[in-house]
């Protein structure tokens, strides 16, 4: 019989030590948001890609020694979001292609373009699909997420600097698309 | 008018009809533990051969560049050093006149060119 699990924090250090039911709760728990991440981070709403990206980030978590120092789920998300866009890097390196253009995120997912998904969010994932996936992952973590930048920088590997500048051109470039404007 | 609204709410709106079912996620999870506990005891079995790579890497690394420096410093000394005999010579040639040939060539051709124009 297991102890009793008290917070994400415990669940996570029962998980470490080898609880599968803290694991299969962890991932229950913050799975899905998770895949969120992972989906707007590839550019692809649906399929095996942002699965593989989770379960990277999930054993990335029980691999590592170190604790969240806030939210865990966040904390989650943040590796997520950063094995979302190693995963994106390893496929241009072993395929030498660009990463997914405009209408990828169609192309991709036959699933997603099933009954309930309205031309409305076909044309927004269109835009965002415009957008480099860097600039997809800071806007996930600072405008879905709401972490600050700070944490946005750290989680992405990148500098506090680079990451403003980045989020204040993706977020240019990505209202310039939804009005319609073909941005540069 | 800032832009920062809007990212939020196109991302929200990019997930309608997409369903993020975890099911499959947390079938995967015994194998990703087991994944987990795998890349740690590689990490731990990885860090003895390391700190063994370290011990004999470093004292060397250290002398060698220790070495480096010391004979970088006395090739700088060397150098200040011959230049102000250099510059030594020179003054003497000039001022003293009293040296028929300097050590160095150029000058010697110098103050033989104007030996011969005056």
């Amino acid at each position: 019989m297991e102890e009793p699990i008290a917070n994400d924090r415990h669940v996570l250090a029962s998980a470490r030590d080898g609880s599968e039911e803290a694991g299969r709760r962890l991932m229950a728990d913050h799975g899905p948001s998770m895949l969120r991440v992972a989906w707007h981070v590839l550019g692809s709403y649906g399929g095996n890609d942002a699965e593989d990206a989770v379960q990277e980030a999930f054993i990335a978590a029980l691999t590592t020694e170190a604790l969240p120092r806030g939210d865990v789920g966040a904390w989650l998300r943040s590796i997520t979001a950063r094995k979302a866009l190693d995963a994106l890097r390893g496929v241009r390196r072993r395929l030498e292609r660009p990463f997914p253009g405009p209408g990828a995120a169609e192309a991709e997912l036959p699933a997603a373009t099933g009954s309930g998904t309205s031309i409305e969010t076909l044309a927004v994932r269109e835009a965002l699909a415009r957008l480099s996936p860097s600039d997809r992952a800071v806007l996930v973590l600072v405008d879905l997420e709401g972490r600050s930048m700070a944490e946005a920088a750290e989680a992405l590997g990148t500098t506090n600097v680079g990451t403003r500048l980045r989020a204040v051109r993706a977020r240019r470039k990505l209202a310039k698309l939804l009005r319609g404007g073909e941005a540069s | 008018m800032s832009n920062e609204p809007i990212a939020g709410k196109a991302m929200r709106a990019a997930e309608r009809g997409a369903s993020a079912d975890a099911s499959r996620l947390v079938a995967a999870v015994p194998a990703l533990m087991h994944e987990a506990q795998r890349r740690r005891a590689a990490m731990t079995a990885a860090s003895p051969a390391l700190a063994q790579l370290a011990t004999w890497a470093l004292p060397r690394f250290a002398a060698a560049t220790a070495m480096a420096v010391i004979a970088a410093t006395s090739f700088v000394m060397w150098e200040r050093e011959s230049a102000t005999t250099t510059s030594a010579s020179f003054e003497s040639v000039i001022l003293g006149g009293d040296a028929d040939r300097s050590d160095d060539a150029v000058i010697d051709d110098l103050l033989d060119l104007e030996g011969n124009d005056g």
